[in-house]
Formats: C-alpha cells, structure tokens, sequence
C-alpha cells in the first residue's frame, strides 16, 4: 500500500473508530478465503455503518463475489473472525434471518412464474401470507414488473429477471442487503431507476447496502464509503471524496492547433508553480494541478499573445481515475499518468462490455 | 414500508420440528408447482406408466405367461408382475429424480434455499417428497390400468395404503441412496453415469418382474439381499396375500406379516438415513 492509501485509509480507520460496535453492520477482522493455492480473499478487515452504502470495488477476480459469500455465510471462511448483523460470522442461521442479497448470476426458477418466484422466497422465511402479498405488490410496483408477474422467468426479458431478483432481495425486509453487481443488464433508464430505489430504500428505512459494481459513476452518485480490493487484498477505502483527493490532482487539458506550439507552450509552463506536471501527446497538454480553476487563470494569462490556445478543459479526477489509480497494475506508482489510464478505461470497458450475464 | 423490521417476526424461530416440517413443505410446494407448470413433464408421466404396462408387462406375459407353471395358479402374469412395475416406476423416478437437486445447483437457484434459514435435511426431504408425488400419481395410474387388463387386486383399505405408503420408503431409500452415491458429481452427465449402473442390477437382480428363482444360482443371492427384493416381496406378500404364498412362486423364503412390517420399517429407516446423509454429504459440503 502506497502512501496516499495509507493516509486515507488511516482517515477511515479514525472515521470508523468512532463508531460504536453496535452500529457497525458489519464488523469483520483478518477474513480469508483460500481455495487451495488461490487467495481469493486474503486478509481483509470490514467495518460498516448501519444504515450507510458500502460501495465494493475491484477489477475482476479481486475477490468481491467471494467475500459476499463468507459473509452472507455461504462460504467458509479460512480464516477471520467478527459480527454480521451483530451475529458471530460462524452463526449462520441467525446472520441469515436478517439479510437478503442479489447474486451476481441469476438465480431464479425459470419454470415459475415472477409471483410464484416471490411466493416460495417468502415461504422460505415463513413471511405471513398477508405481509407476503403486500410486499410483492409494493417490490414489483416499485421495480416495474408487477404487470408480468404470472408470467414464467423463462419469457422475462435479461433486465426484468434483474428487476425481480432485486424485488426478491427485498422480500424479507433484511437489515443489510447485499448486491452482487445488481445493474448489469439494465437499461440506462432502470439502472438509474432502481439506483433511486435502493438510495430511497437506504434513506427512508436505514437499510444498509453492501453493492459491487463495475460502473464507477455509480458507486459515485451511490456510496458513502468506498472499499477498493484487488488480488484479494483491501487497497484502499474512504469516501469517494477522499479518495479524489488522495490523487491530489487535478487536469487542465489544452488543445493547441500545432504540436510546435504545444511544445512552446509546455516551455513556458514548465516553470509556473502552480503546475505540478505537464503531459504531452500530440498537440494535446495534459497539466496536473492542486486547483484547476485557478490555475487555468494562470495558464491562459501566461500563454497570452504568445501561443494560440485551441480550447481547454479542466478535469476532476472521477472515482474511475481513483479506481484505476489504484488498480491498474502497470501504472501504480504513476500518479501522473492519468491520461493514459483515462485511454484505458475505454479500452476495460469495451472487454466488459462482452461479458454479459447469460 | 412495513411497520415491523424483521428482528421482530418471530414466527421463524430456531430448528423446532415445527419449522421444520414448515421448510419441507416450502420446498416441496415448489417441486409441485414445478410439476403443473410444466406440461410436458405431466404427460411424461402419465405416459410412462402405460409404456411399462404395455411394452414390458404385455412381452413378458407372453413370456412367462399362462404356459407357465408358475403362474398357472390363482395368480396370473400380470397380477404378479403389478406389484414389481410399482416398484419399478418407483425406482426409476427416484434415482433419477434426485437430478433436479443438481439442476438446481447448477442453474443457482439452490443458492436461494442455503441463504434461507432453512435446515439442510429439510431441503432434501422436500426434494423427496416432490418426487414422491410423481410416483403416486404413476403408481395410481398403474394399478387402474393394471386392473383393466386383468391384473387380480383386492381393493381394501390396507392394500390400498400398502399401494401407497411401500413406494414412500423405497423412494426415500433410493432418492438418498443416488444423492449419498453422486453428491460429488460435478454436472448431471456424471450424475446419470453413477446412476445408470446402479439402477440395472437393482431392476434385474430382483423380483421385480420374475421369481428370483428365474435366475441363475449364483446371481439369486445378491437378489436375496437386494433392498429392492424387500420391497418389492413385502408388497406382494400385502397385495396379494394368501393367494400369493399360495401360488408358490415366493421368492423370499416364508413371508408371514411380520416380515413385511419388519422389511416396511427397516427400508423406511435406511431411507431417512440415506436421506440425511445425502444432505450432508450434497448440501453441507456445498459450505466449503
Ligand atoms: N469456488 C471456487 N473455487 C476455486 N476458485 C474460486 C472459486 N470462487 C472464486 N474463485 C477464485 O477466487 C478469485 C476471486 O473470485 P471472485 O469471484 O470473488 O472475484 P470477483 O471480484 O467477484 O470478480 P468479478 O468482478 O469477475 O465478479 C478468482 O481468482 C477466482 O478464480
Ligand atoms: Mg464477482
């Protein structure tokens, strides 16, 4: 773990501190799930609110999916000790009455109707029959399928079977859900549509949210706090803030109409204190900053009647830089390189993009 | 939303036997709703009765039929052979019956019921009790179609509760024997490859279909201690009775009602016990 990490995490830890253990939902020390050689959890303390969203993030085979089955006691643990739901992690029966989760692969029953698919959940937690119905009808209103519930699974379209799972999660009025990548699949308008659900969910009724996700926009707009995990191993966990923060930069990015004038440009930069660093590519500067704001002023008045500025752009850093900042393998100890990571992120997406759900 | 959070519902509590019989019930209403929605897996069974009745029980008549001395008596081929199609469509359903189970894992939804706080063993009696149904609603089939073609089967209150509680334990025994046998199958194939080898010996090596007495010598002893055989004798010996034992064609030294509720509580006890070792050795060990 590098320096920056280390300070946010540390910020955390004194966060999280103050927290009286009766309000952590969960609360787990030192877990670690080895399948023989393979450390797909290695090592990794939780500490979360009650009532709070917990956004966990990680390239794939980090190890998300596996810690959600320790904790939701699906998994065995090699190793770790603590509470889920304030219940030892080995009490599986008592920690399972008080949660619900969304799988990342679907598990409904296709030959069952939606409803039928509700019914049985609700009977596996012997819900009262009358408090059953009333939930299928609020869940299925409240995610949009509630007029296709006689049908079977097997004709719901991919999204739609995400809707019902989601509703499912729900049923049973847990204290913690967990969501294992529950938007894969949905189209831009439900995706947001149930984001507001599951935010209105957490904010009405203090349900606290365990969520994976490979979209950084919406562990953004999400999370309270932020876990980072790769290889198995917690990288770093704030709030999204300070995680932007830990990258400490900021990017003025200007679009010079040759690349002999960028260089000249970069020449005169180069000495200003407010600039950190300077990128080049092509006719392109990327300007690492504390501030971009100010500095833009700076910049511009420096390059006045000198060199002719094309256009600029000021850049935050997103959780996506964050993400990639402490993920990407290559480029770790690079902080400056933000710009090509950026390159990278197209080039991540487009390999998710062909994983699809089946 | 809703006004109790679910610390408060108590009406789930622990593994008393209540919750208990609750969670089978769960699991087994699924396994049923499974059954109707699917319509061709209805006409399946409805259908195979008949094909075994037909095809098996017609060839075989003509085989060891009215010519032969054994069945020259007061029981005809068909009255003899009823009792062993019972037992065989039991057997049939249940080896295989169990797959569901690996279907379930395979496709995730078994992840719903570990997730539930819901005991293992009671995941597996409801599996059981699915496939049970589907071999009532067969061997329900099979004794009005039997009776139709000349099978001799006194309809009384106990040959009727014999016609249903003897295909229980032999399904249960055998549901728990395939799940015990395969639970470290890792897909269907290997399933049906355990399962396969196991289900001709039992089927043949028995009086399911002829007198053990029809088999070469050395063969007739793993017929005597075949679990089936039990069966099989045991629900003979309470269908057909005096005119059976009669009919010299036993198989099973001298049966008298002892032994048949002696072999009815030994199989239903091996049964469960498969049972809840199949849940052991299948859904216990899926927490690793
Ligand atoms: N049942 C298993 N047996 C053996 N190895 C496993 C098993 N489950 C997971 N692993 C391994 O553990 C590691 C972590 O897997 P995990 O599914 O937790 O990753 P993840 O973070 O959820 O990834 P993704 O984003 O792709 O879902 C991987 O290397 C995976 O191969
Ligand atoms: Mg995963």
């Amino acid at each position: 773990m590098n320096q920056i990490a280390q300070e946010v995490q540390h910020q955390t830890h004194t966060r999280l501190s103050e927290v009286s253990t009766e309000d952590l939902i969960v609360d787990i020390h030192g877990l670690k799930k080895y399948y023989g050689d393979v450390k797909a959890v290695d090592g990794i303390d939780l500490q979360i609110p009650r009532g709070t969203i917990f956004g966990f993030l990680g390239p794939n085979g980090a190890g998300k999916t596996t810690t959600i089955s320790a904790l939701i006691t699906l998994a065995k643990p090699t190793a770790g000790s603590g509470t889920v739901v304030g219940f030892d992690l080995h009490d599986r029966n008592n920690i399972k009455k008080h949660i619900g989760a969304v799988f990342q692969e679907q598990t409904l029953d296709e030959e069952l109707t939606g409803l039928q698919n509700l019914k049985f959940h609700a009977e596996m937690y012997f819900l009262p029959k009358p408090v059953a119905e009333q939930r299928i009808e609020d869940l299925t209103k409240m995610v949009g399928i509630h007029d296709r519930l006689s049908d079977k699974v097997m004709n719901y379209s991919g999204g739609m079977r995400r809707r019902l799972e989601i509703a499912r999660g729900l049923m049973t009025d847990p204290e913690i859900l967990f969501l294992d990548e529950p938007t894969i699949g949905l189209d831009p308008q439900s995706r947001a549509n149930i984001l507001q659900k599951i935010k209105e969910m957490n904010e009405e009724k203090g349900l606290t949210i365990f969520i994976t996700t490979h979209d950084m926009e919406e562990a953004e707009s999400l999370c309270d706090q932020v876990c980072i995990i790769d290889q198995g191993k917690i990288i770093v966990q704030g709030t999204v803030d300070e995680l932007k923060n830990s990258l400490g930069n900021d990017f003025v990015i200007i679009n010079f109409n040759s690349p002999d004038e960028m260089n000249l440009a970069m020449n005169l930069l180069n000495d200003l204190p407010e600039v950190n660093e300077v990128k080049s590519s092509g006719s392109v500067l990327h300007i690492g900053t504390k501030s971009g704001s100010t500095a833009v002023v700076k910049i511009l008045n420096t390059l006045k009647e000198k060199v002719e500025v094309n256009s600029v752009e000021i850049k935050k850093p997103t959780l996506n830089d964050v993400f990639l900042y402490y993920t990407g393998k290559e480029l770790r100890d690079d902080v400056a390189d933000l710009s090509d990571r950026l390159k990278m992120v197209g080039r991540k997406k487009g390999r998710r993009g062909m994983m699809r759900r089946r | 939303m809703y006004a109790s959070t679910s610390k408060s519902q108590d009406s789930y509590n622990g593994f008393g036997i209540f919750t208990f019989i609750r969670s089978i019930w769960t699991v087994y209403k699924r396994q049923n709703a499974r059954l109707i929605n699917s319509k061709s897996q209805l006409i399946s069974i409805m259908i195979m009765p008949l094909l075994w009745l037909v095809i098996i029980g017609q060839s075989f008549n003509n085989l060891l039929g009215s010519s032969n001395p054994l069945f020259s008596g007061n029981v005809n081929y068909i009255t003899y052979m009823t009792p062993g199609i019972f037992v065989m469509i039991t057997m049939f359903s249940s080896l295989f019956g169990i797959i569901s189970l690996f279907y379930d894992r395979d496709s995730g939804y078994l992840k719903n019921y570990l997730l539930a706080p819901i005991s293992n063993t009671a995941i597996i009696f409801g599996y059981a009790m699915g496939i049970y149904t589907r071999v009532f609603i067969q061997v329900l089939l099979i004794l009005v179609i039997a009776i139709a073609i000349g099978a001799n089967i006194p309809i009384t209150v106990g040959s009727l509760t014999a016609i249903i509680l003897f295909p229980v334990v032999v399904s249960f025994f055998l549901s728990g024997l395939a799940i015990t046998l395969a639970s470290r199958a890792s897909n269907v194939e290997t399933f049906q490859a355990i399962i396969m080898p196991i289900s001709m010996p039992l089927m043949f090596l028995s009086p399911i279909l002829y007198p053990i007495k029809a088999l070469p010598d050395y063969l007739q002893w793993i017929a005597q201690i075949n679990p089936l055989s039990m069966g099989v004798e045991g629900l003979r010996f309470v269908l057909l009775g005096k005119i059976y034992t009669d009919g010299a064609i036993i198989d099973i030294a001298q049966f008298n009602d002892h032994l048949a509720i002696f072999n009815f509580a030994l199989l239903f006890l091996v049964g469960i016990v498969f049972l809840i070792m199949g849940s052991k050795t299948f859904l216990n060990s899926l927490y690793k």
